[in-house]
């Protein structure tokens, strides 16, 4: 199986079933997969912040670090290799949040307020999440059968089922 | 031996800082100084120079000429990057695995360099400009780490423990496990290695700033505010995560707004691709 890593800011979409898609690092950020069960397609996209609105132009470079335009994006992109947008369902993980009063609050909490009403908006099922907390995230996604993982503080590997 | 003695013993088995970047910090810092000075000063080491012939000759500084020598190096870099060049070439040698930490070398080194590139995106917003000093605590702020890490494993489950069920910082809970914690240590090893009183207090209160009493500084909170922004960001990931104190008041301390901060996030990830290969080069070099 080879394993292709999604960088923060970024996104990766395959229909190859022997792809891995993983992320590393998941802090505040944030991860959403897209698999389409039929065709066997699946991405997933790494944003940090919640809104492009504020620097559209930086946008326009690194379109998967905002999540008003990597989700969108992703969907796009699944479409594109294949996927039927009426199959694909969603997982959500990452925005984590520092202790304190801190400054990530808004950061953590924006990302994942986003991506639930973009999918909403966009009318792709949210099937399993692992948000919140104070630690950092992975996971991954085995194209062969959409099965996604969440790495548990402890580092094993939960499914987000 | 009780464990502060065993702690403080490990710390001066640390080896010796190179006094090369306090020469060059000090040459950097006064304006007098010329570059022949400089050039005389790196050149003496060898792993630096190297390093930094390396670096320059990396698509991270994207020259179209090789170059072979210090003084060619540094006509090229200009004074800003000779700073960072210098000291990401001698400190890298610092950053090794810290078992507790469950962080891997590169892990440690590339949050270090995105802590102190982040601390630099936020004093240009802050003060017009970018500061070596501050570069230079940003760089070393973690290093209390290095030592730290032997010690945090063995105590990893009570530690744990204590975040998980208490919800204390992951800084408070080294504290009163081990009586003394990573950034208060790494204050106490940038005295030993006579780093000046402003680093040092930057280094010791990168966690919480609010604690220095007295002192009008800012340079422990942009170092606070950056090493927060690389832990969100997922840079240099541990098994300490994000289990810490995100200070409130840190962007009203600088004067920087949430808008502010967001933008400095978003203009780091564009700073770490292109240091990525600057940093591996100085990582996997033997020096």
């Amino acid at each position: 199986m080879s394993q292709i890593l999604v960088k923060l800011a970024d996104l990766n979409v395959s229909n190859n079933p022997e792809d891995l898609l993983v992320v590393y690092g998941l802090g505040s950020t944030a991860a959403v997969l897209l698999y389409d069960r039929e065709v066997g397609i699946g991405g997933i996209a790494h944003f940090m912040l919640p809104s492009s609105a504020s620097d559209p132009q930086r946008a326009r470079e690194y379109p998967a670090m905002y999540a008003d335009v990597a989700i969108p994006l992703l969907v796009e992109s699944c479409i594109g290799k294949g996927a039927c947008r009426e199959s694909l369902t969603a997982r959500l993980a990452g925005g984590s949040i520092l202790m304190g009063q801190g400054i990530s609050r808004s950061i953590s909490e924006g990302n994942i307020a986003t991506a639930r009403q973009i999918l909403e908006k966009l009318a792709i099922p949210l099937t399993a999440e692992n948000t919140g907390g104070n630690h950092n995230r992975a996971v991954r996604m085995e194209i062969s059968t959409g099965k996604s993982f969440v790495k548990r503080p402890d580092g094993s590997w939960e499914e987000m089922v | 031996m009780n464990l502060d003695s065993a702690i403080r013993n490990s710390m001066t088995r640390l080896p010796a800082f190179p006094a090369t970047i306090h020469k060059v910090m000090g040459l950097i810092n006064n304006p007098d100084s010329s570059l022949t000075e400089l050039v005389d000063v790196i050149r003496l080491d060898q792993s630096i120079t190297a390093n930094i012939l390396r670096m320059c000759n990396s698509a991270y500084f994207g020259l179209r000429h090789k170059v072979d020598n210090v003084h060619d190096a540094i006509m090229y870099l200009g004074r800003q990057n000779i700073v960072r060049a210098v000291m990401a070439a001698g400190t890298s040698r610092f950053f090794k695995s810290t078992p507790g930490y469950e962080a891997e070398a590169r892990e440690l080194w590339e949050h270090a360099v995105g802590t102190a590139l982040l601390a630099q995106i936020l004093a240009r917003k802050v003060f017009r400009r970018e500061d070596s000093s501050l570069f230079t605590a940003a760089i070393l702020h973690d290093i209390g780490k290095i030592v730290l890490g032997e010690f945090v494993k063995d105590k990893y489950a009570e530690i744990k423990k204590l975040v998980v069920e208490q919800s204390r910082s992951f800084l408070e809970a080294e504290e009163k496990v081990l009586g003394m914690n990573h950034a208060t240590l790494g204050g106490v090893i940038a005295a030993h290695w006579k780093f000046p009183e402003d680093i040092r207090d930057a280094i010791a209160f990168h966690h919480r700033p609010d604690r220095l009493q007295g002192k009008t500084d800012p340079m422990p909170w942009v170092v606070h505010l950056a090493d927060q922004g690389c832990l969100m960001l997922g840079i240099g990931r541990g098994a300490d995560g994000l289990a810490y104190d995100g200070l409130d008041g840190a962007m009203g301390k600088l004067g920087l707004t949430q808008p502010d901060f967001e933008e400095a996030l978003a203009g780091l990830v564009k700073e770490m691709d292109n240091a990525r290969e600057m940093i591996g080069i100085v990582h996997a070099s033997p020096n």
